[in-house]
């Protein structure tokens, strides 16, 4: 699965520097308001941007936090259950979050499409509205590709969750 | 019925063990197709990404990051090992360093779970060749880690505050008197059992040792004064100051400690990322579930019924107790808190109880639901942590449960506990 290890490491790089951008940009924003008097002024994108990049950083995080088994639930039945059933659970875990994945996936499609079409654009940064709701449908695609490559058993996520 | 089939759902996918998301997401969307079926499907995309568009939230990202720096560095090992220097000697000994170096850490990590499996593994043994009983070292690790749900920077106070619109500073003013009085009362336990258990404490060290030891934490200490200093002082909100915290903590633990590197770094932030999103797509499902509750009037409902039990303001406060506690026992403190608090908090303005107080009770019953069986998350990271079983840590957790329930009593019939501090600090 050559793919998926290439998916890992540009998730894994845009995460590193998505966060220390955010870090960079905010820090630099409160130096410029203590010391830079009326030049901060033209600073007051940053928090829009951060804001944004922070909602890059959610979604782009779902997939890999799946796969390392970081997602909060409590699993402490599976131990009592049989082997077999403990495989159809998690089968049927996989199935219901690959398509709860994939409709929010789609409804986000069509926002983004609706709201492009408005011509709406964000207030500082006059970036498209919409494609900030490209952040979801990003996500949960990778979220949703995480569940099926677990239902398909390409992955096996169960074994890293805490019981 | 709408609401049972939803409500049966969740329960279920809960205890078949969905993730969080799921068991919060899917009865979410059930409900709006049975009950807001001719709301646009954009709302819920909107409602999701919206949930977390906030100024306000972005201190938890930063928070974590800055407390993953400092649990992987040297700040946190410094900053208990100042309060070892000050109390070390005292009856109980390290016993009192547990809780006061959990509230220390606390008060850089924000986060009872990173708190328990750090202090764990420092102090555990050292609990041990003390003297003290295995049942009451683990119930101590386990208990006094959720102070860092109560000491600032709080994730569980910044998401009630976003939730509820309370200003985060006067909530982490009350988080830190309510955070002392359980410390203290934390405190109490420890001397009184360690008179029982006749543990050893260590040599007492004077005045110079002491302020050697401060000395040596120097920059360990820079970080409570920047994050606490910063933000009461009026000069940075708690989001930069989390920021700011995230540069320090690389500045010094890169730079002049020198226990971090390039590639330790890079590692670190993407664990932070990994943990951010985790708590983010909570609250993303929970602003739709926030945005449903309002929709169906669920608060006009509570007050209603309360009205014609005529249940009152400590009969409402009591039920509150009972709901997140239970709550507590089964789901995590983030999902407790968006499930609960949106149809709660209007009823709580509504019988004249102050944000700040009621932000106290939910966070002190959320502590205590994170260390009561069968689910509390403390008890399954210490279980992990220091490799014991988890009856054996459910069995020292107990004493602890009824310290807490006794301090959440105070809190809940003496609001000047919760307050006091907000209000010598903003009037």
């Amino acid at each position: 699965m050559i793919a998926l290890v290439w998916l890992r490491r540009v998730e894994r790089a845009a995460l590193v520097i998505l966060f220390l951008s955010m870090v960079v940009l905010y820090c630099g924003s409160v130096v410029a308001r203590e010391i830079g008097g009326t030049v901060a002024s033209g600073f007051a994108w940053i928090e829009e941007a951060v804001r944004m990049m922070n909602l890059f950083l959610v979604f782009l995080a779902l997939g890999l936090a799946l796969e390392r088994g970081k997602h909060v639930g409590i699993h402490s039945l599976r131990g009592h259950l049989p082997a077999g059933a403990v495989t159809a659970l998690c089968r049927c875990i996989d199935a219901v979050g690959l398509g709860f994945c994939l409709y929010v996936a789609w409804l986000a499609v069509g926002l983004v499409q609706f709201v492009l079409k408005t011509g709406q654009s964000s207030p500082t940064l006059g970036v498209p509205m919409g494609l900030i709701y490209l952040a979801p449908v990003i996500g949960f695609s990778l979220l949703g590709l995480r569940y099926g490559l677990s239902l398909l058993g390409v992955i096996d996520r169960f074994p890293a969750q805490p019981s | 019925m709408s609401f049972a089939i939803v409500a049966l759902l969740a329960v279920a996918l809960l205890g078949l063990g969905f993730e969080m998301l799921l068991v919060l997401g899917v009865p979410a969307l059930v409900w709006k197709e049975l009950e807001q079926a001719r709301l646009p499907d954009a709302a819920v995309v909107q409602k999701i990404v919206g949930g977390i568009d906030h100024s306000t939230l972005l201190a938890i990202p930063f928070f974590i990051f800055a407390a993953h720096l400092m649990g992987s560095g040297q700040i946190a090992r410094q900053l208990v090992g100042v309060v070892k220097a000050l109390v070390g000697h005292t009856r109980g000994g390290i016993g009192h360093v547990v809780v006061g170096g959990s509230m220390a850490f606390g008060s850089v990590s924000g986060s009872a779970p990173a708190t328990v499996a750090a202090m764990g593994r420092m102090a555990y043994p050292e609990m041990r060749a003390a003297g003290w009983s295995d049942r009451f070292s683990l119930g101590l690790l386990v208990a006094s880690a959720e102070t860092a749900l109560l000491i600032p920077p709080s994730i569980t106070l910044i998401i009630y505050g976003w939730i509820t619109g309370t200003s985060i500073s006067r909530l982490f003013a009350g988080g830190l008197a309510v955070g002392l009085v359980l410390g203290l009362a934390f405190a109490a336990l420890v001397s009184w059992q360690a008179r029982r258990e006749g543990v050893t404490s260590a040599p007492r060290l004077g005045w110079g040792a002491r302020a050697r030891a401060a000395w040596d934490a120097k920059w360990a200490l820079g970080m409570p004064v920047i994050i606490l200093g910063g933000i009461y002082s009026g000069v940075i909100t708690p989001t930069e100051a989390a920021a700011v915290s995230v540069v320090y903590a690389i500045v010094v633990e890169m730079a002049v400690l020198r226990s971090l590197d390039l590639r330790g770094l890079a590692r670190i932030t993407e664990d932070s990322a990994i943990a951010t999103a985790v708590i983010f797509v909570l609250l993303a499902v929970g602003g739709l579930i926030s945005f449903f509750v309002t929709l169906a009037q669920i608060p006009t409902t509570i007050i209603a019924l309360l009205d014609s039990a005529e249940a009152g303001r400590i009969g409402f406060l009591l039920a509150v107790n009972v709901c997140f506690l239970v709550a507590g026992m089964f789901i995590d403190p983030n999902s407790t808190l968006l499930v609960l608090v949106p149809p709660l908090y209007p009823v709580a303005l509504s019988f004249g109880i102050d944000p700040v107080q009621f932000g106290m009770i939910v966070t002190l019953n959320v502590c205590i639901g994170m260390i009561t069986p069968p689910f509390g998350l403390d008890i399954f990271v210490a279980s992990s942590t220091l490799d014991k079983p988890v009856a054996q840590i459910i069995s020292g957790v107990w004493p602890f449960v009824a310290v807490n329930i006794a301090v959440l009593a105070v809190i809940t019939y003496v609001p000047q506990v919760s307050l006091i501090v907000p209000r010598l600090i903003f009037g």
